[in-house]
């Protein structure tokens, strides 16, 4: 893992960008999984596990 | 806010997730610990009809009263829970299956209930009924309280720093603080979910009763005039088959007998669900007098049961199999990291060894 420092502060919609798209993604797999029934179960479960997917993802970046 | 919110719930939010984790698994745990070995008598056979059933329920009771009937989806089972009077306790109801192809007793599968009731019991209401309940419940908003106030302190720590930086060069606070961050802020809509629909959970006596003391009430003004506790001299399987013929697409889910607590005093209260995976969790239930057996009519449950009912699921997970129930529980596991890291930091802060940032 590695320390990354921006000289520039960010402005708040920069640094709520992603932690709000994985929230949405989220949200939706949970209603998603509540209205669908069958096949679908699959990509529900997907967009649920969307905040597991960006930790694998970001950590994976960072090394 | 964050801190004294935080610091208030954490220890009860510690016990929450603990206790929620094997819940989660309730169904498979059941399974593994009771293999299904019964097998209907007359497999592919007749069914009885359910006034001979409840007969032989009661004769196996003698002195108490049907409450409740329920219907295994999956066997040819029902289920009925009796008690000494309507307003049974539920530590006094006693509940049995029955073969509806013979009558005969199905055996429990209770190996391991006491466990899990155990630990359902302390999730629930930590065994203190509805003032421990109601207590959870306040400690879920707080825990709701303490996510949002975090997400305000997350912007200004973050202003420097890459989403998902971990400063692992830095001493221990730091890092912690950043993984505290990073796995708060990557799960919050699972949190704020899960946490809310557990509040609303929290309510449900009071949304139940409410629900009785109002939209049942009307209903019952409405269809009866009077509260006399009505003889069940209606044919039990009469009434659940015309509730059903006007119910076309809905499923019988339970009946609740005159008298119980989600009954009037003169009818039998039938309730459907939908076959959808969102209707399935919200009930109807239709009316049909216990005395003459006059179908009275089907009563939309208002929105407040209908959320409680779609907050269950919401809750609990357990409503897109296996996989999701999975990522639930790892969801649920880095709960407990950020509640663990919340406390670290907090103690580091008060140490006065702590490295300042």
């Amino acid at each position: 893992m590695e320390t990354r420092r921006h000289r520039r502060r960010r402005r708040p919609w920069q640094t709520f960008r992603l932690p709000v798209s994985i929230a949405i993604l989220s949200f939706t797999g949970l209603v998603w999984a509540l209205v669908a029934d069958g096949p679908t179960d699959f990509v529900a479960t997907a967009l649920v596990a969307a905040p597991l997917l960006a930790a694998f993802w970001v950590r994976g970046e960072k090394k | 806010m964050h801190k004294w919110t935080s610091l208030i719930c954490t220890g009860f939010l510690l016990m929450l997730c603990l206790t929620g984790l094997p819940l989660i698994f309730h169904d498979e745990i059941d399974n593994a610990l009771n293999p299904e070995t019964w097998t209907p008598a007359n497999p592919g056979g007749a069914l009885l009809d359910l006034d001979a059933l409840l007969k032989i329920a009661l004769d196996r009771r003698p002195g108490e009263v049907p409450l409740f009937m329920s219907f295994d989806e999956d066997r040819p089972v029902v289920n009925v829970t009796t008690g000494p009077s309507p307003s049974a306790a539920s530590s006094e109801m006693h509940f049995a299956s029955y073969d509806r192809t013979s009558g005969d007793l199905v055996p429990p599968a209770d190996v391991g209930e006491g466990v899990m009731h155990f630990l359902l019991q302390l999730h629930t209401d930590m065994f203190l009924g509805l003032p421990g309940m109601l207590f959870l419940g306040f400690m879920g908003f707080l825990f709701a309280v303490a996510v949002v106030s975090g997400v305000v302190l997350y912007e200004p720590f973050m202003r420097k720093l890459d989403f998902g930086a971990v400063r692992v060069d830095r001493p221990g606070r730091a890092k912690w603080l950043d993984v505290h961050n990073f796995l708060g802020i990557v799960t919050i809509a699972w949190v704020l979910v899960v946490g809310l629909t557990g509040v609303i959970n929290t309510l449900e006596k009071p949304i139940i009763a409410y629900w009785r003391d109002t939209a049942l009430a009307d209903l019952i003004a409405e269809v009866e005039g009077d509260a006399v506790q009505a003889r069940q001299t209606a044919s039990l399987d009469q009434a659940v088959a015309a509730a059903v013929a006007a119910a076309p697409g809905m499923d019988l889910q339970f009946v609740a007998f005159p008298g119980s607590a989600y009954s009037t005093s003169s009818h039998y209260a039938i309730f459907l669900h939908g076959r959808t995976p969102l209707t399935e969790r919200i009930t109807t239930p239709a009316l049909v007098h216990a005395s003459d057996g006059r179908f009275q009519g089907l009563r939309e449950m208002p929105w407040y049961v209908k959320t409680l009912a779609v907050s269950r699921p919401l809750h609990f997970g357990d409503y897109g199999g296996l996989s999701l129930k999975i990522v639930w529980a790892v969801l649920d596991v880095i709960t407990i990291v950020v509640l663990v890291t919340g406390l670290y930091l907090w103690g580091k802060r008060r140490s006065p060894r702590a490295v300042p940032r």
